[in-house]
């Protein structure tokens, strides 16, 4: 070749790199704030309840040309848990978005199963000036990347009957009524007034187990620092109180989501129910109430909405785009619009009641909310204030596990099965199945 | 037989066999009166007579999923299945039964061998071969791998090995007919009783199978009944009266096959093939 | 096989190959691949939901100095022969009475009986699991209306009535199938040799135990190997009844129940497809050994065994 012809091919070798790797830029870049009309295909999204499902309308509003496939698989059984890992690890048929609950969704994290959406071309963390806090630092993985979104916050909360307070302490109000709730011991000598008030017909609360959700937030660490499972003063706390409820029939021996859980919200015979966000609306009023919720008959008023002995956050779905998605882009879009597009969750928030993630939007409505489930008490500004509160650095992946085989124990020694040490050495044996290389030692011991 | 029973005998003898029945029928009883009930009734106590809420019932799982299209779908996994399954475990079983080879036994107890692993993890196992054989969201894997029914083959045998004798065969190959020829006129008829039995269990087996068609299928329209039953619970409330009689309507197929065949096995079962 | 001229198949019984080939592609095919698979995990240990690593026979160490997984060999024994006993004995009375008996209605009775086995071990547990809640059961309402008892009684936290209650489930699940199961067998046997037995002056009972008995060897020795395997490997009851949890104190925690907590909810695949082989091993050693026990002489009617 001539030494000009060298040059020119080597001039157009670059150039067409230069166009490729800036024109592919640009393509990105302008596909991520191209006009939502423009973004179209299908993606998949699964998850383990219908919940998301009402949201594709609205999200088809401002996305008209993406179509959703929306397929629900109950976590009954862990199946969903089975076919998302299955499907994830085959990397083959996998959905573009899939939700996670609170209870496991931090292995997704660590399994790397969702995008990480921190940096372009998604740049989350613009978002996270509007939304709640503890929300996306849960979603953080170990490169404090966030990997998800939620559409909702779910600080937790006591709602209690007013008939029964009016009748044991004189007063319904809820400021009157947190005095007692707010503070274990005094939780306990109300659920002792209570059995004394109605010679053990009703109830505390309908069973002890409903108060594990608070008593497990109340630690300041993690449970397992560098292979040490350290088990916190209020765990053990908590199964004395257990054991000292059950024989003193302060509560009611009923195992939260039982059938007879639910049918305690409606016959009247447990004071109170420690419930978050969500349980107002898909568990507490269409449980207490049916009629009235479904538009048949008024509320009674006959509930309202006070602090419980410490606070805590319960559950909460957080949805990703799939690692191995081949439509990142559309599946983003999705995420996004549902877990920090202020129309939508306002929209959601009318619709629903349920608390979003968007704090711009709650304290626009916030002002707004009046229950007359809970007498017109305004469940919204509760949990505004305490969305702030919550701190979820403790928060590990294996929680739900260890939580759950301490609550077995705790089971065995109220019901007088197993003294304190041999419960503990039951939840020791049950630890070396979870995290065989963990050590366990209590606080303080 | 030839033998007369006192009247102290007979009244013994069937008061045991109706206790046992109401046994066997009550919790199928409570099942279907408690699905005439709605949630609330149900916590509350126990039903023995049918309430009014059917209808309702039936709203609430209409509103959340398609039972109808549940059914199909159970349909076209079940009855391919049970007719692979009765024909290749007859032939697998008459293979065993009636041939004398090396390493007979040895086959046998490989077939028992695959029974003998939990299937809970030979599940993930599966759904990797399935992906390599592009067969995720199909309802072949869900039905081809019943033409080897290692049950199925073991009771076949043993029935095989009980009630036909060898002259019967000798005779038929003295008389010239190919083997396939005794296997599907001589054998298979004669061995029919025992592959029916099986094959209704196959059929329920099938029809009641949960986990492996969750974990296989994506498609929300392929999913089969107890897919379609289990995603009537919703994750904040379970609706009882709902589930129950997702679960009846579930049922009703099974027992009509279940009533079918056992007629036609009564017949195969009283003629007995047997010339001694 | 018609045009083969190899001399192999010239000798009859090595056609029995090609009659069991289809199977076994099947097999090879489709269940071959988990089985080795659930092998290969035995030997890894997750390092996270996407991931494993190889550990080598780590996870068999460990197994075997677990204390709840010594303890759910126990219970599922346990459970097992507390069903399995009565159930054989049930299955075979039931079987002569409806078969050989002059019996009403033997049809329906046969039908009823089979009628537990058609429904889910899911569906059922939830029924039993309400019926023996502790305050708001059934069976605690009604023995208070008798004035058996003045309190509930929480049913389900004594050891021995969990294990007892499984136990019951299951039989209740299977007598009829186990009866329908001897009652072909029965069919098998020729009514002449019970003729001749009588001519020969035997009264009933040993006419059973001669006759009945020993003919129908093969079926009791498929019940006996079937209920092992299935029984073994118990899990959607125990399930049910406890939520997984296996309580009171994995009393009832089956080897299979351990063996899925492992799996899907403390996420070790790995762990518990090394529980999933040691239980193969030990179902496949008392198959045999039962085969060995229950088999043996060659039988009038039948082929070599």
């Amino acid at each position: 070749m001539s030494f000009k012809t060298k040059v020119s091919s080597i001039v157009v070798l670059v150039a067409v790199s230069l166009m490729q790797v800036f024109g592919a830029g640009q393509q990105e870049a302008a596909q991520m704030s191209a006009d939502p009309a423009e973004l179209s295909g299908k993606i998949t999204v699964w998850s383990f309840t219908d919940e998301v499902g009402g949201m594709i309308e609205h999200f088809n509003k401002k996305y008209p040309n993406i179509e959703v496939e929306f397929v629900v698989i109950p976590n009954q059984d862990e199946v969903y848990l089975n076919k998302l890992v299955t499907t994830l690890r085959s990397r083959d048929n996998v959905p573009d978005v899939f939700t996670g609950e609170a209870a496991f969704f931090k292995q997704f994290v660590e399994a790397g199963f969702w995008e990480p959406i921190s940096d372009a071309p998604y740049n989350a963390e613009e978002l996270v000036g509007d939304l709640v806090p503890y929300v996306t630092d849960l979603t953080r993985d170990g490169n404090g990347k966030m990997t998800a979104l939620s559409w909702q916050a779910t600080p937790g909360a006591m709602f209690y009957r007013r008939s029964i307070a009016k009748e044991v302490l004189g007063t319904d109000d809820p400021g009157e009524v947190s005095k007692w709730t707010s503070n274990i011991d005094t939780y306990y000598e109300l659920g002792e007034k209570i059995k004394e008030k109605y010679s053990g017909d009703k109830f505390l609360v309908s069973g002890y187990t409903d108060m594990s959700q608070f008593i497990f937030n109340q630690r300041a660490e993690p449970y397992v620092i560098d292979n040490i499972l350290t088990v916190p003063e209020s765990l053990v706390g908590y199964m004395q109180l257990a054991k000292d409820m059950r024989d003193n029939g302060v509560e009611g021996g009923v195992g939260t989501w039982s059938p007879a859980w639910f049918s305690a919200m409606a016959d009247k015979s447990v004071f109170s129910f420690i419930l978050p966000t969500w349980g107002l609306h898909y568990v507490l009023k269409p449980n207490a109430e049916p009629e009235a919720n479904n538009g048949e008959m008024e509320f009674t008023g006959d509930w309202g909405l006070t602090v419980p002995p410490a606070p805590y956050s319960w559950g909460g779905t957080f949805a990703g785009i799939s690692r191995f998605s081949e439509k990142k882009d559309l599946a983003w879009a999705f995420v996004k619009h549902i877990g920090s597009d202020p129309e939508f969750m306002k929209f959601w928030a009318e619709k629903t009641g349920d608390f979003v993630g968007n704090l711009k939007v709650v304290e626009e409505i916030k002002g707004d909310f009046s229950d007359p489930f809970l007498g017109g008490q305004n469940h919204y500004e509760y949990f505004y204030n305490e969305a702030k509160k919550i701190d979820v650095s403790r928060i590990g992946p294996w929680d739900f596990q260890i939580e759950n085989a301490w609550g077995d124990q705790v089971e065995l020694y109220a019901n007088g099965e197993k003294t304190m040490d041999e419960a503990i050495d039951g939840f020791i044996v049950a630890i070396a199945d979870i995290l065989p290389d963990v050590n366990v030692i209590l606080e303080g011991r | 037989m030839i033998y007369k029973r006192s009247r102290v005998e007979s009244i013994l003898l069937y008061t045991l066999l109706i206790i046992l029945a109401v046994l066997a029928i009550i919790p199928f009883y409570m099942m279907v009166i408690n699905s005439t009930h709605t949630n609330v009734e149900i916590s509350k106590s126990l039903w023995l007579t049918p309430g009014t809420a059917i209808i309702d019932n039936y709203k609430i799982i209409q509103g959340k999923v398609n039972i109808w299209r549940g059914f199909m779908s159970s349909a076209i996994i079940a009855v391919p299945s049970v007719i692979l399954s009765a024909f290749f475990s007859a032939l697998t079983a008459y293979g065993f039964a009636k041939f004398n080879f090396k390493g007979k036994e040895a086959f046998f107890w490989v077939i028992l061998a695959t029974m003998m692993v939990p299937q809970q993890l030979g599940l993930i196992g599966y759904y990797d071969l399935c992906v390599q054989l592009g067969l995720i969201d199909s309802f072949l894997p869900l039905i081809l791998p019943t033409a080897a029914n290692a049950a199925m083959v073991f009771f076949v045998r043993a029935y095989i090995q009980s009630s036909i004798p060898d002259s019967l065969i000798e005779a038929a190959i003295i008389d010239g007919a190919g083997e396939f020829y005794i296997f599907i006129r001589i054998i298979f008829p004669l061995a029919l009783p025992s592959i029916g039995t099986m094959s209704i269990f196959t059929f329920i087996n099938k029809w009641n199978d949960l986990i492996t068609p969750m974990v296989l299928l994506n498609s929300a329209k392929k999913f089969p009944m107890p897919v379609v039953v289990s995603n009537i619970r919703g994750l904040y409330e379970t609706n009882f009266g709902a589930i129950y009689l997702g679960v009846t309507i579930s049922v009703i197929p099974i027992l009509l096959v279940v009533v079918f065949f056992s007629r036609s096995i009564i017949s195969g079962l009283t003629v007995g093939a047997v010339k001694g | 096989m018609a045009g083969r001229n190899f001399t192999f198949f010239k000798k009859r019984g090595n056609k029995g190959y090609l009659f069991i080939l289809p199977f076994f592609l099947v097999m090879i095919s489709f269940q071959l691949y988990p089985i080795l698979y659930t092998l290969k995990l035995s030997t890894t240990s997750p390092v996270n939901l996407f991931e494993n690593k190889f550990v080598g026979i780590e996870n068999y160490e460990r197994l075997l100095t677990n204390e709840v997984f010594l303890k759910s060999i126990f219970n599922t024994w346990f459970i097992w022969l507390m069903n399995f006993i009565p159930q054989i004995v049930f299955a075979l009375l039931l079987a002569v009475i409806l078969y050989e008996w002059q019996i009403r209605g033997k049809d329906a009775f046969r039908t009823v009986f089979f009628l537990p086995n058609l429904v889910t071990a899911a569906s059922i547990g939830v029924l039993f699991a309400v019926l023996l809640d502790w305050q708001h059961g059934s069976l605690n309402h009604i023995l208070m209306a008798l004035k058996f008892i003045i309190e509930p009684i929480n049913w389900l936290s004594k050891v021995s009535i969990a294990r007892g209650a499984v136990a019951f489930i299951q039989w209740w699940q299977w007598f009829g199938y186990t009866t329908i199961i001897v009652m072909a067998g029965l069919s098998s046997i020729s009514g002449e040799l019970y003729e001749a037995a009588f001519i020969d002056g035997a009264s009933k009972t040993q006419a059973f135990f001669r006759v009945t008995l020993p003919l129908l060897r093969p079926i009791i020795l498929y019940v006996v190997i079937t209920s092992l395997i299935g029984g073994l490997q118990i899990f959607d009851i125990p399930r049910v009844l406890t939520n997984g949890r296996g309580a009171p104190d994995n009393a009832i925690t089956t080897m299979v129940l351990y063996l899925y907590n492992q799996a899907f909810k403390n996420f070790n695949v790995g762990y518990a497809s090394s529980v999933a082989y040691t239980l193969f091993f030990m179902i496949l050693f008392f198959s045999i050994l039962s085969f060995k026990l229950l088999s043996g002489k060659k039988q009038r009617g039948g082929s070599e065994l």
